[in-house]
């Protein structure tokens, strides 16, 4: 069974509609790609999958329970985990806090036994810290743990965002343009990384412009021009596709 | 907790208390003297505050109606009901506890100024009940008689004994306070204030979260409430106005958002500050205005702020690294 099945799912704003009709399914463990080329719809997509906006019609099924319909802090719950195209890491946290926080809703003390620190507070809080240390490890922010977040590089900005929504201990991760902004070499290792985590044993849907990293990490791509699902097969395939390429290159680019 | 792990705060903390029980006795003018014990009342009310505003970042605004509802609760299961004292802070703290839940559910999806304006317009619903609704909250008149503390033998009946007592309160709640802002739940008020959106995508409830922390406030408010109307041993709806909960806010923001001992600071300062700009007589208003104005535009991380660059800068002189790692 699919770990993340998409049916019939339009999202309207007034009169545009950003994604129409559009059905798919991921795979557990597999690294799956949405492409398309600007304006297809692709973070709409991850924002009705996570539930910040609510679809206008469909259904969104996620490891054999509906979720359209649920709030977004319900679906991470479930197993869905994000990271975001423009960064928002919290900046007053400091890095170790940003994935700390993710870690919340794993957690089950109350406020009072919090207060009182008592000792099963003690160890639900040696428990996160070890969880944490151990996606900042994965990452490679260990060292940096107790840096303000806001002074890290870009890149590294990015691997926190990774950090944190792998600290909610996903099933699915889904990462919305995770290269934007990235020199080749960290791209390069951003691709590793992709499979690394896939090698966890959690499925990864992607959102890129980065052809050379979707081509290479990716185990079926799908691809989206104005909401439309145009494309969907392994990057081999898609990369000759005729559609593809009209949709990317424009009808000339068929002739050569 | 050795007092290696102390970070820089706890320890001004700690000192502000210090300074606090120190202060009472150094001061003569007896009216001083109960200045004093009303700016430790308004501390309470502030470290209430400073969940809602300072570490979620909601700009709450009917603070008077919180702590007037305190006050009220208390007074009336006293004199009318019959009581005993701690019982009634008990349940003015519950109460108000369960009004924080009230406002907060409804104006979770308002932010900023609109959530500023709808609680204003609570606080003034507030005022007009407790102003008019007279078989119960005895209308202009308010309520009389309300007695001061006592446990068990001990009766804390001198302003010398309610301010002790009073003080001892205000660290045990600060301390409850510190510990709610090192836990996660602290991090996770700070993710809310920080981004809203991306709380939400990191599994963070922030819906909860935000009543969670005027639910805080409201059981604060109703001590700070209930522990005002022992130390006035009369209250009538004059006071709980929409000024003070202004009044209240400027604390936390003169202190230094989101730090405890800024709060502390903010609401004894501010305390006083009319007090001794009172020989100014009719221009007291506007030197009190401008001085706050100086103070936020120059001094934007508030008196927390100034203190903590004031140790660095010792420190550094002294050739010693402070610690002052606190988190931001």
């Amino acid at each position: 069974m699919a770990l993340l099945e998409v049916k019939n799912v339009t999202m309207q704003f007034g009169g545009l509609t950003a994604i129409d009709n559009l059905s798919t399914q991921v795979e557990k463990g597999e690294i799956h790609a949405v492409i398309g080329p600007n304006g297809a719809g692709k973070t709409t997509l991850i924002n009705v999958l996570t539930g910040i906006y609510p679809a206008t019609s469909g259904e969104v099924h996620f490891d054999g329970v509906r979720i359209d319909g649920l709030r977004p802090y319900d679906r991470v719950k479930l197993g869905m985990a994000r990271t975001f195209q423009n960064l928002r890491v919290f900046p007053s946290l400091s890095v170790r806090e940003n994935v700390t926080v993710a870690q919340f809703c794993r957690t089950t003390s109350n406020v009072v036994s919090n207060v009182f620190r008592t000792s099963a507070v003690r160890r639900e809080e040696a428990k996160v810290r070890e969880r944490v240390d151990e996606a900042l490890e994965f990452v490679g922010l260990l060292d940096k743990a107790d840096w303000r977040s806001k002074s890290l590089p870009y890149g590294q900005q990015r691997l926190l965002e990774i950090a944190r929504a792998l600290a909610t201990e996903p099933k699915l991760l889904l990462l919305d343009e995770p290269g934007a902004g990235m020199t080749p070499q960290e791209t390069q290792e951003l691709g590793v990384l992709i499979r690394r985590i896939r090698d966890r044993g959690i499925t990864v849907l992607l959102v890129d412009h980065k052809m050379r990293l979707i081509m290479t990490v990716s185990d079926v791509v799908t691809v989206v021009n104005f909401g439309k699902k145009i494309a969907e097969d392994t990057p081999e395939v898609v990369q000759k596709d005729p559609e593809v390429i009209r949709a990317y290159l424009g009808e000339r680019g068929l002739r050569t | 907790m050795s007092m290696r792990t102390l970070s820089f705060k706890d320890k001004t903390l700690i000192g502000i208390i210090v300074v606090l029980a120190a202060l009472y006795p150094v001061i003569t003018n007896s009216y001083m003297k109960f200045v004093l014990i009303t700016g430790v009342v308004n501390a309470i009310l502030v470290v209430g505050m400073h969940f809602i505003f300072g570490l979620t970042g909601q700009l709450h605004l009917a603070m008077s109606a919180f702590w007037g509802v305190g006050s009220y609760a208390f007074a009336l299961s006293i004199t009318k009901m019959g009581w005993p004292f701690w019982p009634a802070v008990g349940f003015a703290a519950v109460l108000v506890g369960l009004l924080g839940l009230l406002l907060g559910f409804p104006t979770l999806r308002l932010k900023g100024f609109y959530l500023a304006i709808t609680t204003i317009g609570f606080g003034e619903i507030v005022r007009l009940i407790l102003l008019n609704w007279s078989p119960v909250t005895g209308g202009v008149f308010g309520i009389a008689g309300i007695p001061r503390p006592t446990i068990g033998p001990l009766r804390f009946g001198s302003n010398t004994s309610f301010y002790y007592l009073i003080l001892v309160m205000l660290g045990l709640l600060t301390l409850a306070a510190r510990m709610i802002e090192h836990s996660k739940y602290g991090a996770a008020l700070r993710a809310v204030h920080d981004d809203e959106l991306a709380a939400e995508a990191v599994g963070l409830n922030t819906t909860m979260l935000k009543v969670l922390a005027f639910v805080l406030c409201g059981i604060y408010a109703g001590i700070g409430g209930a522990m005002y109307a022992s130390l006035m041993q009369y209250i009538s709806p004059e006071v709980y106005t929409l000024e003070r909960s202004q009044m209240l806010a400027m604390m936390l923001v003169i202190g230094g958002m989101g730090s405890l001992p800024g709060a502390i600071m903010g609401s004894v300062l501010l305390t006083f500050l009319p007090e001794v700009l009172r020989f100014l007589q009719q221009w007291y208003l506007a030197v009190y205005g401008a001085i706050v104005i100086v103070i936020i535009v120059y001094r934007p991380t508030g008196l927390w702020g100034a203190w903590e660059m004031l140790v660095q800068r010792l420190s550094a002189a002294f050739g010693r690294r402070g610690n002052t790692h606190g988190t931001a």
